[in-house]
């Protein structure tokens, strides 16, 4: 049925959170601008024909193109043309939701992007089906989450954002809006970060499996930088 | 002050709080992989906390590991001025192992005994040990104060000429530094060897000398043993704080049960701190109930579990299993009726049908027994168990209710946090059943991660509720391992005994690497020694030796004959100093790392050579 996987896309955008971004469902899309693609040529070749036969020469009588079309026909083109509309707005429904998403991390992450973890994802894979096995919700999303496009984007953005923060250093852009609750928070190491100065002058050795008790505002930093996650 | 009574907790607390700097890193917090040290670390970190005082949390797995974590961090942590050490680093002579610097503190909460006396009664005051079982202390307060006392007569001087031997007058010091040496003894060398160096004195002093070497080699060889839990003492720290919750309690319980549950405190002990805690909870639910009155509105999800202290039965897991297997796998039970035979497991049916239950009701899931029944068999149970011999089935302890999930017991708590804690990757990869293949790949690689996962899986089992059901269900499985492996271990009659203890070693089987972590190996061979205990009448300590092949050692457990008198002082474990003597005799190539000095790992050749001289030598130790 046509725009049935463009109603899963839209289904699957509407699922889509800043905490729980699903995979880039490459398949669906392509399937939706293949579906699209199909639609355009189909309606291309209708138009195509009525206009042949409106220019073939008639009786003069008939002078209203199209008048040439049955009810059906014009149903046909009008449904196939909705249809391919419809396809168009969930597609970019999809994508942008999925870019607000991605803009929402990027401003709450405070324009920094997280370390790469491409030497441990063997790990964390088994980690993440122990984790499933007790109960936890594996709450983080990474770059493989994005297609290429979107981490390009992410990058970029990230850039951008920062580059339009520094030129107001000192109101803070990058803060977040609410008072927060508490000035400390516990964090916990997930890779060596070595010594780490805090803004306070002191410095903080991070091992991976410690927890520290830490300021807020350095507990954010590290976080961004991918060195620790909150408790 | 270097030692501390229970009632001066606060004073330390306090120390620490004066020494923390605002928006500094100053305490460090070292925690050992044990339950009871887990529930301890919740309640120091919940204070610490709501003091906003920042700290750091590292998991420490053995000796080595704690030596090295926590030097590096002294060398390179300018701002950290408290140390705080639970369940481990006692039993080593802190204070010159580590080279703390100016204005650094070391706060160490153990339960393993003996603490090295040098941490209770240094001069230099660099550590601080929190002791419970201070009649015992008196003693050694009289050594200690009096030898110094002398000494700063005679001269006033710091810790370089600490080392002076020759010099006449400072005989007494002479004598503490024997002393000390002594203590270090118990990690390396046998203390009679040093003590019978001690020639040089004159008579006089020689006799007191010799009185307080007595009280000083008593205390040492009087071998393992327990003080009272952690999570207790930091309960009664944040109690006469006055910030006592109920978490805290219910941690300080898991704490207690935890050392119950391994046969390593006097039950004479646990009754008074069991009676301790359950006033402690009376009045807590008094408090929190005119709190409530007051804002009824703010009921919290989190209020809605209650603590109750009950009679709980000696049954392992009921609440999560069914009748027949807590029974099965309980070792209390277990061991008395003497499952591994065709005759013990027809006498724990014949048990089941006299309380009035059918095969296959026993086979149900505890908590979906009909209700009527359930009260039927509570209160049949504890008529009939006397018939069996299994009069000590009912202890006090606590279980809490969280709302709509059921309730909890402590020990429930405690071998679900603790199969949490032990078990790694792979191993729980092998208890479930998930991609074994995907958890060999990369063994080597990260060995040291995963304990640490288990550590925080365990650390944050304590607070939620779905997954310390998780840690039970691992637990079970655990559990069906060990008693299906002790069952084969006794119809194969593996237990040699010889003349001074019995032994056994465990090569192959199915389920070897679950046996390789101290903690399940220490359980099996409890349960070892109780089936032991059993079936015949002599008294015996228990020697296991488990292969571990992936380090080609063998991990050996020692354990004392019975720690559990009901009344009488409790018996040491004679094996951590002996494991110590043989090593340094026969250059077996050993590695004694674990918190708990009863375990050690031999490299895989030494093995025979060691038991043998372990067996000719323990008789010479003092097994009071």
């Amino acid at each position: 049925m046509y725009g049935d996987d463009g109603y899963k896309l839209a289904l699957e955008a509407k699922r889509t959170a800043i905490d729980r971004l699903p995979v880039f469902n490459r398949e669906l899309v392509q399937a939706v601008c293949r579906e699209t693609r199909y639609l355009a040529e189909s309606l291309e070749r209708r138009l195509r024909a009525h206009t042949e036969m409106a220019a073939a020469p008639r009786t003069p009588a008939r002078s209203m193109p199209s008048q040439g079309l049955t009810p059906a026909h014009r149903f046909e083109i009008l449904t196939e043309h909705l249809v391919m509309q419809r396809n168009k707005r969930c597609l970019l429904g999809y994508l942008h939701r999925r870019m607000q998403v991605v803009m929402q991390d990027t401003w709450r992450r405070g324009g920094s992007l997280p370390v790469q973890a491409n030497a441990t994802s063997a790990v964390n894979e088994s980690e993440a089906s122990y984790a499933r096995a007790a109960g936890q919700p594996s709450g983080a999303w990474d770059e493989t989450m994005l297609s290429a496009g979107e981490a390009a984007f992410r990058r970029d953005y990230a850039r951008l954002l920062r580059r339009y923060a520094a030129t107001y250093a000192d109101v803070g852009l990058l803060e977040e809006l609410r008072p927060p609750k508490e000035l400390y928070v516990q964090v916990r190491a997930i890779r060596d970060g070595g010594l780490v100065q805090t803004e306070g002058g002191g410095a903080i050795r991070l091992e991976p499996g410690t927890q520290c008790f830490i300021a807020r505002q350095e507990a954010q930093r590290l976080i961004g930088l991918g060195l620790v996650c909150r408790v | 002050m270097v030692y501390l009574r229970p009632d001066q907790l606060s004073q330390a607390y306090d120390e620490i709080k004066r020494n923390a700097l605002h928006g500094h890193c100053t305490v460090a917090v070292f925690v050992a992989p044990d339950a009871d040290a887990l529930c301890a670390c919740r309640i120091l970190v919940g204070l610490l906390t709501d003091d906003f005082i920042s700290h750091k949390v590292v998991p420490v797995a053995g000796f080595a590991h704690l030596m090295r974590a926590a030097q590096e961090l002294i060398n390179t942590h300018d701002e950290l001025r408290s140390i705080v050490m639970l369940n481990c680093g006692g039993i080593t002579d802190l204070s010159s192992d580590l080279s703390l610097r100016e204005g650094q503190m070391i706060y160490v909460c153990d339960t393993h005994r003996p603490i090295h006396l040098r941490n209770l009664f240094g001069e230099d005051a660099t550590a601080t040990a929190m002791v419970d079982d201070v009649e015992d202390m008196h003693s050694m307060i009289d050594v200690y104060y009096n030898s110094a006392g002398d000494s700063e007569n005679g001269e006033d001087d710091g810790n370089d000429e600490f080392e002076d031997e020759k010099s006449g007058d400072n005989e007494e010091r002479y004598s503490s530094q024997e002393l000390h040496r002594a203590a270090d003894g118990m990690i390396r060398a046998t203390i009679y060897s040093v003590f019978s160096a001690i020639q040089r004195a004159h008579w006089d002093r020689r006799l007191r000398r010799q009185q307080n070497r007595h009280i000083v080699s008593d205390y040492y060889g009087r071998g393992l043993t327990r003080g009272k839990a952690c999570a207790v003492q930091l309960y009664m720290l944040a109690s006469e704080l006055r910030r006592a919750s109920k978490d805290a309690l219910w941690w300080a319980m898991i704490g207690l049960t935890e050392q119950v549950a391994n046969d390593q405190y006097l039950i004479r002990r646990y009754a008074s701190t069991v009676k301790y805690l359950r006033d402690e909870l009376a009045r807590l639910e008094d408090e929190l109930a005119s709190a409530r009155t007051a804002m009824a509105m703010q009921t919290t999800k989190r209020h809605a579990s209650t603590h109750r202290s009950r009679r709980e039965r000696e049954f392992m897991l009921y609440r999560h299993w069914s009748l027949y297997d807590a029974m099965f796998h309980s070792r209390y039970v277990a061991t008395r009726l003497g499952i591994w035979s065709e005759k013990g497991r027809g006498r724990l049916l014949n048990l089941l049908a006299k309380i009035g239950l059918s095969k296959r009701q026993a086979g149900e899931l505890y908590s979906e027994m009909d209700p009527t029944l359930k009260h039927k068999v509570q209160r049949r149970i504890i008529e009939k168990a006397g018939e069996y011999g299994l009069d000590g089935i009912q202890f006090a302890s606590f279980v809490r209710m969280t709302g709509y999930r059921g309730c909890i017991s402590a020990s429930d708590a405690v071998h679900g946090v603790t199969a949490l804690l032990k078990s790694d990757r792979i191993i729980a990869s092998k208890l479930i059943g998930a991609n074994p293949g995907a958890a060999n790949s990369n063994t080597a690689v990260d060995a040291n991660q995963s304990w640490l996962r288990g550590f925080w899986t365990a650390y944050d089992a304590l607070a939620r509720p779905n997954l310390l059901s998780f840690g039970i269900s691992l637990a079970k499985s655990l559990r069906r391992t060990i008693v299906r492996q002790a069952v084969t271990i006794i119809e194969k009659r593996a237990v040699r005994t010889l003349s001074n203890f019995r032994f056994t070693v465990l090569r192959d089987g199915p389920d070897l690497p679950v046996f390789t972590h101290p903690m399940t190996a220490s359980q099996l061979a409890l349960f070892l020694l109780d089936a032991m205990r059993m079936t015949s009448k002599k008294r015996m300590p228990f020697l296991l030796a488990i292969l571990c092949e992936t380090k080609d050692v063998y991990v050996v457990i020692g354990l004392p004959d019975d720690a559990s008198q009901p009344n009488g002082p409790m018996r040491g474990n004679p094996f951590g100093l002996a494991f110590d003597e043989c090593a340094q005799r026969t250059q077996a190539r050993v590695l004694h790392d674990n918190f708990d000095m009863s375990v050690i790992e031999v490299q895989r050749e030494d093995l025979e050579d060691f038991v043998d001289h372990l067996h000719a030598s323990l008789p010479a130790l003092p097994m009071r």
